[in-house]
């Protein structure tokens, strides 16, 4: 109970630290700060989770779902920049993770960059804290396991007003978990890596690619 | 500009259709996706069937004698400290060193055993004197060709059933192993009070093919032995993998260049580890509940 409570509490921080402060996209300011074009919707892929669902090599296999943020498949990445500093998103990825188990996910959370003021080069990095839900699934025996995490990113957007690459890294904090496995139960856990002996903390990295409209 | 984001939507639509079909051979690489998120309370404490189990990480020695006296003594302290045990699971070809890179394939041979054998003879005593089920891998010689093989003996001394290898490593096929074929008689499923048991060594884990007929035959437990260095984990991804109870029995110690960690466990089917760990030679024992 304690630890939901401390999960509740960094999701208020996180949010508190990122407030709407800047006037909206599309608000022609007197100084001309942002007369240049600057479209407030996106949408985008992670092109390398699309092969991460593919049969490869098994060291590729193993390891390329680590630079694909562990979003397997189909996936689609969507949002709106509030203010040249916030940047609403939402992510969904579907696809199987091998023979055995499929994963379903869905983010939303919001990037916001400190720094952005005069087109400097180092404008574009960002901070941001995201939810992620995902269900993974036997695809035999049909056992689902659902899992909500909270996740914190550090990235940059090579922006280049239709289209932008955006390369982060991905943190998770904590986990809450629960099943369709029958006589088990919820169980929530601090979450840095998904194999703390090996790694104690483990992020993950994330390509995505696109399209300002 | 409509043109251009009907273009994107009829991409997203292709790849969603071509991506979500892929990867079809027989070898499931496992993924960080499969040990994460938090461990599950799993309530057996309604079973009707259960069955009492312990574990074993053994220190093997290149010499086979030592392992067989060591195999001995552990079945001893075992059956003297936990005298309801009812079944021990040793790791695989622990008659010896799973990997001698200096003499590959005449090391492996000489320490292979025909099942019977004076090794499983001599285990069978102990499984009869004890009214307790074995189980433990080693080299087989049969009919010429050298299997990596794991055998459970009963509580009344005979072999009741016998697993090959069927999916292999490189260091299996450098040793001198052949693969079993891929057929029906090599799925090794047991009954052991009620329950339905499974028997895969090491990498047979990674066969999508031996997964699925495991899981079409309502396997309840899984006696998993390998010889494995990895680390310890904090969900059990074959757990996960098969919905069933997992008893992992490994090695402990160095055997020439390899360190093995000692990582050795019980898991239920939620994939939450009931008890292990890693670090010396012993045993973990759990009683398990099955629905």
């Amino acid at each position: 109970m304690k630890s939901y409570w401390i999960l509740l509490a960094l999701m208020f921080t996180v949010h508190a630290v990122c407030p709407a402060q800047e006037h909206p996209v599309g608000v022609t300011a007197t100084n001309n700060k942002s007369s240049e074009p600057h479209s407030s919707w996106f949408i985008g892929t992670n092109p390398i989770a699309f092969l991460a669902a593919f049969q490869w090599e098994d060291n590729v296999k193993r390891y390329m779902p680590e630079v694909a943020g562990l979003e397997y498949g189909f996936s689609l990445t969507g949002g709106y920049f509030r203010s040249p500093k916030q940047m609403l998103e939402t992510r969904f990825a579907a696809g199987n993770i091998h023979q055995i188990a499929r994963v379903v996910q869905w983010h939303l959370g919001m990037n916001y960059f400190p720094l952005k003021k005069n087109h400097r080069w180092f404008d574009d990095f960002y901070l941001g804290g995201f939810f992620k839900f995902w269900d993974y699934t036997n695809r035999y025996t049909k056992i689902h396991f659902y899992n909500i995490a909270p996740y914190l990113t550090l990235g940059y957007l090579f922006d280049s007003k239709t289209i932008f690459i955006d390369v982060r890294l991905n943190q998770t904090v904590a986990v809450y978990s629960w099943s369709s496995l029958e006589h088990s139960s919820a169980g929530m856990d601090w979450f840095f890596s998904p194999w703390p002996k090996f790694l104690p903390v483990m992020p993950s990295l994330t390509f995505s690619l696109a399209w300002r409209f | 500009m409509k043109r251009t984001r009907t273009h994107i939507l009829l991409f997203f639509v292709l790849a969603a259709l071509f991506t979500i079909r892929c990867g079809d051979s027989d070898t499931i690489i496992q993924s960080l996706m499969d040990i994460s998120g938090a461990p599950l309370e799993y309530d057996d404490s309604r079973a009707t069937k259960h069955l009492n189990i312990a574990a074993v990480c053994l220190q093997c020695s290149p010499e086979k004698s030592e392992n067989v006296a060591n195999m001995q003594q552990m079945i001893h302290q075992i059956m003297l400290e936990k005298p309801e045990t009812e079944l021990i699971v040793f790791g695989e070809t622990i008659l010896g060193w799973y990997y001698q890179p200096d003499d590959l394939q005449h090391y492996q041979r000489s320490i292979a055993e025909s099942i019977p054998g004076p090794t499983t003879d001599s285990i069978a005593v102990l499984a009869d004197q004890y009214n307790v089920h074995i189980v433990f891998g080693l080299g087989e010689w049969n009919d010429g060709h050298l299997y990596n093989a794991q055998v459970l003996i009963n509580g009344d001394g005979a072999i009741e059933a016998i697993h090959r290898k069927y999916h292999l490593i490189d260091e299996d096929k450098e040793s001198g192993f052949e693969p079993y074929p891929q057929v029906a008689d090599n799925l090794t499923v047991v009954t052991l009070n009620g329950i339905r048991t499974g028997m895969i060594i090491c990498a047979d884990v990674s066969s999508a093919w031996l997964t699925k007929q495991l899981i079409h035959q309502d396997v309840e437990l899984i006696l998993h032995s390998l010889a494995s260095f990895e680390p310890e984990f904090k969900i059990d991804a074959v757990a996960r993998q098969f919905n069933t109870w997992v008893v992992f029995a490994n090695r402990y110690g160095q055997e020439k260049d390899t360190f093995y960690e000692g990582n050795c466990y019980i898991s239920d089917p939620a994939g939450t580890i009931r008890v292990g760990g890693n670090g010396k030679q012993r045993y973990e024992y759990y009683r398990i509940g099955v629905y």
